[in-house]
């Protein structure tokens, strides 16, 4: 009985020393990377990790919002570059650069600001069903062919973020008093416009559709997954619309230290091994790419963005496009 | 008398609590609201919504009548009536992704009907117009009616209608003298219902309408989830809401009737144009309904199988959800179930209430509607010192309370006022007038609103996934965990499930109900 108490005690007292790092993410992230890899980080740091998850990246930025001066996260993970920049703004993060900085290949991946640090990359893409086009639009222009009439299937901006993204897209490549008027001619290519990417993708499965906005790594994940190539991913040849994902420290966490060990930790091989085939996005350290990345885009030529103007004009364009896709 | 008051503060401390509260919590959180400026940017969509909302709500209901009173009054076999009222509820908690694959499969240009019209060289573009947005609704409010107005149909006296048989006059007569004016109240209730519900539809108008159509409800979301522009979408909630009582407190006013009519329900044969009817509603409701339901057996690219099924449950994708998916299954009927029965007993007190003492009372019930559940559960998430799993079930129970409401008010105006003044008389004390008048009398609406709840609970997955943090799995969230995860196959598979379960939940709660 005795024996039992003391054991119960030092369980007690272990629990209440061992600290709790919480990290806020998205569902994707809780469910499938975040079992391979926090166990690693519990286990060489002795801690507990408790991660939470809120469905998409803005639910997670949402919920961040709303706790403010309240917060109940140590560290956030997956808000890319328009999420981060808003929660900047919103002084919900404190800077920070991690020592092992420079494993990171690219200098572009890298937050200018100081306070995300890049996990993994990746970029909007076109995925066409190979069965029923066999000469895929290479370019921007090329996709307005009358060959693709009433075959593309877009999700809604304003409820997607991969809809956001490529309307985004289109901003970097036109600029943002030309995209309006090729949305206008892309309209008869588009046969409708689906609010998330799910609908869009039972679209293309039910034969509806033949061409959808997607990830640049589907082909990789449809070999993999399924040793599938029906569908089948195009980045336009005007340049890759790169979506960054980052991991940052929460202003007001009461674990600063362990909070910056988890940081440095997401630019270890042992988190970014495991990037490539739970994401489906790019390593951002120089790791060795499993074999189904060879059905994957090659990301050569990478269109820049300036978020700031997203920021001020974001609202703007939304409305425009729906002014022009919505009017009769 | 004077004691009973207090039943009104009863849905009024519960919507003030659970809906208004954390409004305003989160009003006072954002408080530079733009409101004219954010109404006029979207006024042409709002014009739209009220527009669709009421074509939709005038075709439901023409639709809805003849299938009520075929459901309700025709000899029918017991468990084909039950199947068929079972199946025609099921779309009120269909995902939105269940739905379009069961559109698209039906009515997409590779769809069923497409390909039967190809063998005579014909093809019809049916989805990606306003004709596809009408269609969507239908499906989605017809159960309102089959429900609301079938119930009174059957509670009209045989009495009455054999009466008027012997005096001879023609059927149609019959019907829009005798029973149309008394089924009117239902009529009301179902049609305000179902306009509402297209007020504030989502997924129907972007999926099946194409580019062209969008809804106030799109811009909420567009503001609170994209722009994360919380003081826009507040905007726009308020005014959701201010319509929305509205229109409500004139639906009130212009069907508050009390009629009295409560009576063993009159089985006849079923007339000529009932088979037609069957037909219709076959193609535009059975037809794609039983087609969402198939979702899960299609493999990644489009042929048949089993494939999705083993996966879900070879442990395979255990891991992602978090459970193994029969404990899943499990737990969330049982959550549902707690939440089905909380959500009766609060409609039958806030019916009662608003039948018997004070009639605006259902404009109240009617808010829920206009606040999106995104909204309740950011709006919860500041309501601190509540745990976790009741701010959960507190959503489910406004999202539901609509239309148990609704419903049970139907019931209390047929209700005579005589049996239960007489069980007073009598000495009954309110226990023993509870289970041996109320229930029994209630009993089979009670059983379908508490299989309606349920499946609510079941089904919701925007004020779950952010309410629940990812730790609590019910069946919508390990849908939306898998479909996340790039899980497609194993998600429409589990979705298949669920549909199996809600449609189970409503059978047996129609062949409960029919046992006397």
């Amino acid at each position: 009985m005795r024996k039992l108490l003391f054991i119960l005690s030092l369980i007690l007292t272990m629990s209440i020393l061992a600290q709790e790092l919480v990290v806020y993410t998205y569902s994707s992230f809780a469910a499938g990377i975040a079992q391979k890899v926090i166990p690693i980080f519990e286990r060489q740091n002795g801690v507990k990790v408790r991660v939470q998850s809120f469905g998409d990246a803005g639910n997670v930025l949402a919920r961040l919002i709303i706790e403010k001066g309240q917060p109940k996260a140590d560290v956030v993970i997956g808000l890319d570059q328009p999420l981060l920049r808003r929660a900047i703004s919103e002084g919900l993060l404190v800077p920070f650069t991690p020592q092992n900085i420079s494993k990171v290949k690219e200098e572009k991946l890298l937050d200018e600001q100081g306070y995300g640090t890049p996990f993994d990359y990746g970029a909007i893409a076109l995925v066409y069903n190979t069965e029923k086009i066999k000469n895929p639009p290479r370019s921007f222009k090329e996709l307005l062919d009358e060959r693709f009439r009433k075959k593309l299937v877009v999700q809604d901006p304003r409820t997607s973020s991969t809809g956001l993204s490529f309307m985004l897209w289109t901003v970097a490549v036109f600029g943002e008093d030309g995209f309006a008027e090729y949305w206008k001619n892309l309209k008869s290519n588009i046969l409708t416009i689906t609010p998330g990417w799910d609908e869009s993708f039972s679209m293309l499965e039910t034969g509806e559709a033949d061409i959808m906005v997607s990830y640049a790594t589907d082909g990789a994940y449809s070999y993999h997954e399924y040793g599938s190539l029906k569908y089948l991913p195009v980045v336009m040849e005007e340049g890759a619309f790169v979506q960054i994902e980052y991991v940052a420290i929460v202003n007001g966490s009461k674990n600063i230290e362990l909070a910056k060990k988890f940081v440095e930790f997401v630019l270890s091989e042992e988190f970014q091994s495991q990037v490539p085939l739970n994401q489906w996005m790019y390593p951002v350290i120089e790791t060795k790419l499993p074999e189904a990345y060879k059905y994957a885009s090659q990301i050569d030529k990478v269109l820049s963005f300036d978020y700031t103007i997203f920021d001020q004009k974001g609202k703007e364009w939304l409305e425009k496009w729906v002014q022009v896709m919505i009017a009769r | 008398m004077k004691r009973q008051r207090i039943l009104i503060l009863v849905p009024v401390i519960f919507i003030g609590t659970f809906l208004i509260f954390p409004l305003i919590l989160l009003f006072s959180r954002f408080p530079e609201m733009n409101f004219f400026q954010t109404v006029s940017r979207n006024s042409s969509i709002i014009r739209f919504t009220i527009f669709q909302a009421f074509i939709s709500a005038v075709l439901t209901m023409l639709l809805g009548i003849p299938g009520a009173y075929l459901l309700a009054r025709a000899k029918l076999p017991n468990s084909l009536k039950s199947l068929l009222k079972a199946a025609s509820m099921v779309p009120f908690v269909l995902p939105g992704i269940s739905m379009a694959i069961g559109f698209l499969l039906t009515f997409g240009n590779n769809g069923l009907i497409n390909s039967f019209l190809s063998l005579f060289g014909l093809r019809f573009r049916i989805l990606y117009t306003f004709a596809a947005v009408l269609i969507g609704h239908v499906f989605y409010n017809f159960p309102l009616f089959i429900r609301i107005v079938g119930d009174a149909f059957e509670r009209i006296d045989r009495n009455i209608l054999e009466m008027a048989n012997l005096e001879g006059i023609s059927r149609f007569k019959r019907f829009w003298y005798i029973e149309f004016p008394l089924v009117t109240p239902a009529v009301g209730s179902a049609f305000a219902l179902s306009y509402l519900y297209c007020f504030t539809s989502f997924a129907v108008v972007l999926i099946l309408g194409g580019i062209r159509y969008s809804t106030i409800e799109v811009s909420i979301y567009m503001y609170l989830r994209i722009l994360l522009d919380f003081e826009s979408a507040l905007s726009l909630t308020l005014f959701q809401m201010i319509f929305v009582a509205i229109a409500s407190f004139i639906f009130l006013i212009l069907s508050n009737k009390s009629e009295q009519f409560f009576g063993e329900t009159l089985k006849e044969r079923r007339p000529k144009w009932a088979y037609f009817y069957i037909a219709v509603m076959g193609l535009f409701v059975f037809l794609p309904l039983s087609m969402a339901s198939l979702g899960g057996f299609f493999r990644y690219g489009g042929t048949f199988t089993l494939e999705n099924f083993k996966r879900l449950f070879n442990q395979g994708v255990e891991w992602i959800i978090g459970a193994n998916v029969l404990s899943v299954i499990v737990y969330s009927i049982v959550l549902g179930s707690l939440v089905g029965m909380c959500v009766c007993a609060l409609g039958l007190v806030s019916s009662y209430a608003s039948v018997r003492l004070k009639n605006s009372l259902s404009t109240l019930t009617y808010l829920p509607i206009a606040v999106s559940p995104a909204t309740m559960a950011f709006g919860m998430i500041l309501f601190d010192n509540i745990p976790q799993i009741l701010k959960l079930s507190t959503v489910y129970m406004l999202i539901s309370l609509p239309l148990v409401h609704n419903s049970l008010q139907n019931v209390w105006r047929s209700f005579p006022r005589e049996i239960e003044e007489a069980s007073k008389i009598d000495g009954c004390n309110f226990t023993k007038r509870l289970f041996r008048i109320t229930l029994p009398i209630f009993k089979r609406e009670l059983l379908g609103t508490f299989a309606f709840s349920t499946a609510i609970a079941l089904g919701e997955i925007t004020a779950t996934i952010i309410l629940s943090n990812g730790q609590m799995t019910t069946l919508s969230v390990a849908t939306y965990k898998l479909f996340s995860t790039r899980h497609v196959g194993e998600a429409q598979a589990l979705n298949s499930i669920l549909m199996l379960v809600v449609l189970a939940l409503f059978f047996l709660s129609e062949q409960t109900g029919q046992w006397s």
